[in-house]
């Protein structure tokens, strides 16, 4: 498995605080890059709503969950707005898990 | 970089975040409790805008504090609490609306931090006009003493807010249009705000401002 993907698999255990499901399935993860050279992940993520009260909890999250990596030691975070978040960036099975929940989606 | 886009810039975030305190401050003691928990939701967006666009200014190369609640140079009439229900919804539509349609010039802007901010703050500000929107019909239909106040504090609003975007021959504008900064100059801004109110609520009749003599293009007021 390569760090990317293995960096891809520790973002499905980050999960938005509000509802459980993880940054990757709500789609709030745009990109994701390891820069070899430097040991760092570099991270473009976006939010729901620009006043969401948790994206620095959900940021704090993903940096401790990207530097328990052995082969991280820097975590770069960019947030965006562009692409803007709509429901279409759930994944099927955030969509699934949240009907579970009783949330419409 | 425009001195006229880092006044527009600065002052958006100012008077969003001062909006912000104001929606938040009805989030109990609105009439509906739908509407307070509009308030409430509106609050947040309008303080997550005005926190995401402070950055633009530090890309431009400006150093601004967004710290605490009362940065910063908002218009005198959402400087302190809104005295009644017809202000907040005045507010709604006359500060949210001329806010919202200059975030609007800027969707496709040559300052690609801007542009990409104004796609998800207008994208967040619909759920604003709808609330507005449905009010101004509400107060119109009840009419009385409650839609006169609406358009007494809506006149009132206008006579400020209107200048904020500045004279229509602004040579900072002129400029900041022709380098595609913005894709519209301030007079189209009042005059879509206008077709909008003026359709929406009935007896109102929104001048455009004529004497500028004192206007402060930093404070822009």
């Amino acid at each position: 498995m390569t760090v990317e993907a293995r960096l891809w698999e520790a973002l499905r255990h980050v999960e938005d605080p509000e509802i459980p499901v993880s940054v990757v399935g709500m789609g709030l993860i745009v990109s994701l890059a390891y820069v070899e050279s430097e040991r760092r992940a570099d991270l473009r993520i976006t939010f729901t709503a620009m006043g969401c009260p948790a994206m620095e909890f959900i940021q704090d999250d993903i940096r401790d969950a990207l530097l328990a990596d052995p082969d991280v030691d820097g975590v770069d975070i960019e947030v965006v707005w562009d692409p803007v978040w709509t429901k279409d960036r759930l994944r099927d099975d955030a969509r699934t898990r949240m009907r579970e929940l009783g949330i419409a989606v | 970089m425009s001195a006229t886009m880092i006044s527009l810039i600065g002052s958006l975030a100012d008077n969003k975040c001062a909006l912000g305190r104001r929606y938040g401050e009805w989030a109990v003691s609105a009439p509906t409790i739908e509407s307070a928990v509009a308030a409430a939701a509106m609050a947040q967006d309008e303080l997550g805008h005005a926190r995401s666009t402070y950055p633009v200014l530090a890309k431009l190369g400006v150093e601004r504090s967004d710290d605490g609640l009362d940065a910063g140079h908002p218009l005198g009439v959402i400087s302190s609490e809104l005295p009644d229900w017809a202000s907040f919804i005045a507010a709604n539509l006359v500060v949210d609306g001329v806010l919202t349609t200059f975030v609007a010039s800027t969707r496709d802007s040559s300052i690609e931090p801007l542009a990409q901010r104004a796609r998800k703050i207008l994208q967040e500000e619909g759920a604003h006009k709808v609330h507005a929107g449905a009010w101004a019909r509400r107060m119109g239909q009840v009419g009385g003493s409650d839609l006169e106040l609406l358009v007494q504090r809506i006149d009132e609003m206008w006579a400020s807010v209107a200048r904020w975007p500045g004279p229509d021959d602004h040579p900072g504008y002129r400029e900041a249009m022709e380098a595609g900064m913005v894709a519209y100059g301030p007079a189209e801004i009042r005059g879509q705000v206008r077709g909008w109110l003026t359709q929406l609520v009935p007896g109102i009749s929104l001048d455009e401002p004529t004497d500028w003599s004192d206007w402060d293009d930093q404070l822009r007021r």
